[in-house]
């Protein structure tokens, strides 16, 4: 047991790594300490991926009253390449956790004065988790509406995944779609 | 003799470290976090502002969020990302004429949501409300309020069930 006092510790010139402690044991840093980094660190704190987020190409069209999985198809960033956004259309995360997920969906009618209202769902290993109402104009039918909403949702890491879905009322059954630019993604938070 | 204690003036950390055990106080968490939901409609008087109570918990990482009150009061100082998505009904057709909520801090309203839609009446305004707001982590409560007008009397209102309510600490 010893205590050595210096001002600088270096590697030996050539191996480039320094060990400090050893599996089981702890390297305290004191209250009142500061530790400068200048250089590069790996594996302190944490980070917040798996991450996505992702967009309609085009407008997908729905049956009037249909809860229709979105089918996003536009990746802007897949830390993981957890999103499949050719076959299920789902984020499945590969690290455990809590996530904040979020979508904004814009849908439309075929025609004016047909929109009655539009439902957003996102789900959870094929079940109903969130459910969010855009505004309803009931019998004095729009055109266009926008509903955006976001919630945390905690993960296994494996085989949970969420997935996004629609549901549009149009007047007398006429149809509609979601429009183009609709989005999702979602991101982990450090715990 | 092993060595137990390196003492210096100053540890330049300019090489490259690579952590592969575990470390605390390290970096920074994103909690206290929580996400609450409404667990079936909520009534509410039209024309008064109302709490929402969020009375499902989905998850409370610090027991910061109260399903009684409405309140989440985190016992952390810091800033906090906050979110709420709220649809508020009318009991009828056509008759809602607006509707907001409110992000309260204390007593304060930090931002709101508003719809008005009085010359041509709905049933369901759907908010959301977003906000980074600064929290003492002792006595700071964020809470969100509803209110609803409609054409007429004789009707109810409510806050949807599945509304949601949610927030997490950024790391500064």
């Amino acid at each position: 047991m010893g205590t050595i006092k210096t001002t600088n510790i270096e590697t030996i010139t050539g191996s480039g790594t320094l060990t400090i402690g050893q599996s089981g044991e702890t390297i305290n840093i004191p209250s009142g300490c500061t530790i400068t980094n200048n250089g590069t660190q790996t594996g302190f704190g944490g980070t917040m991926t798996p991450a996505f987020h992702v967009s309609l190409s085009a407008i997908q069209q729905t049956t009037d009253l249909a809860t229709t999985k979105v089918q996003f198809d536009t990746e802007s960033f897949d830390t993981d390449n957890c999103f499949d956004n050719s076959t299920n259309y789902r984020f499945t995360p590969t690290v455990a956790g809590k996530y904040f997920i979020y979508t904004s969906l814009s849908c439309r009618s075929d025609s004016t004065n047909q929109l009655v209202n539009l439902r957003t769902y996102i789900y959870k290993n094929g079940s109903e988790l969130i459910k969010s109402i855009g505004t309803d104009f009931r019998t004095n039918n729009g055109y266009q509406t926008l509903n955006y909403t976001g919630a945390m949702i905690e993960m296994n890491g494996s085989t949970d995944y969420i997935e996004f879905f629609a549901r549009v009322d149009h007047q007398g059954g006429t149809n509609g779609g979601v429009d183009a630019g609709s989005y999702a993604g979602a991101y982990k938070i450090i715990e | 003799m092993a060595i137990t204690k390196i003492q210096s003036e100053s540890l330049n950390l300019s090489d490259n470290y690579d952590f592969t055990g575990t470390v605390t106080g390290a970096g920074g968490v994103m909690t206290p976090a929580f996400c609450a939901e409404r667990n079936g409609d909520q009534g509410i008087s039209y024309s008064v502002r109302t709490t929402v109570k969020f009375n499902n918990e989905i998850f409370d990482s610090s027991n910061a969020y109260s399903t009684t009150s409405g309140t989440f009061t985190p016992q952390v100082a810091g800033k906090y990302y906050i979110s709420a998505n709220c649809q508020l009904t009318s009991s009828q057709n056509d008759i809602l004429n607006y509707s907001f909520i409110e992000l309260y801090k204390n007593s304060s309203v930090v931002t709101e949501s508003v719809h008005n839609n009085l010359n041509n009446p709905g049933k369901i305004d759907n908010h959301t409300v977003i906000a980074i707001v600064d929290m003492n982590g002792s006595t700071d409560n964020v809470s969100i309020q509803a209110f609803i007008n409609v054409a007429a009397g004789g009707y109810t209102a409510a806050i949807r069930d599945m509304s949601t309510f949610q927030a997490y600490k950024i790391i500064e």
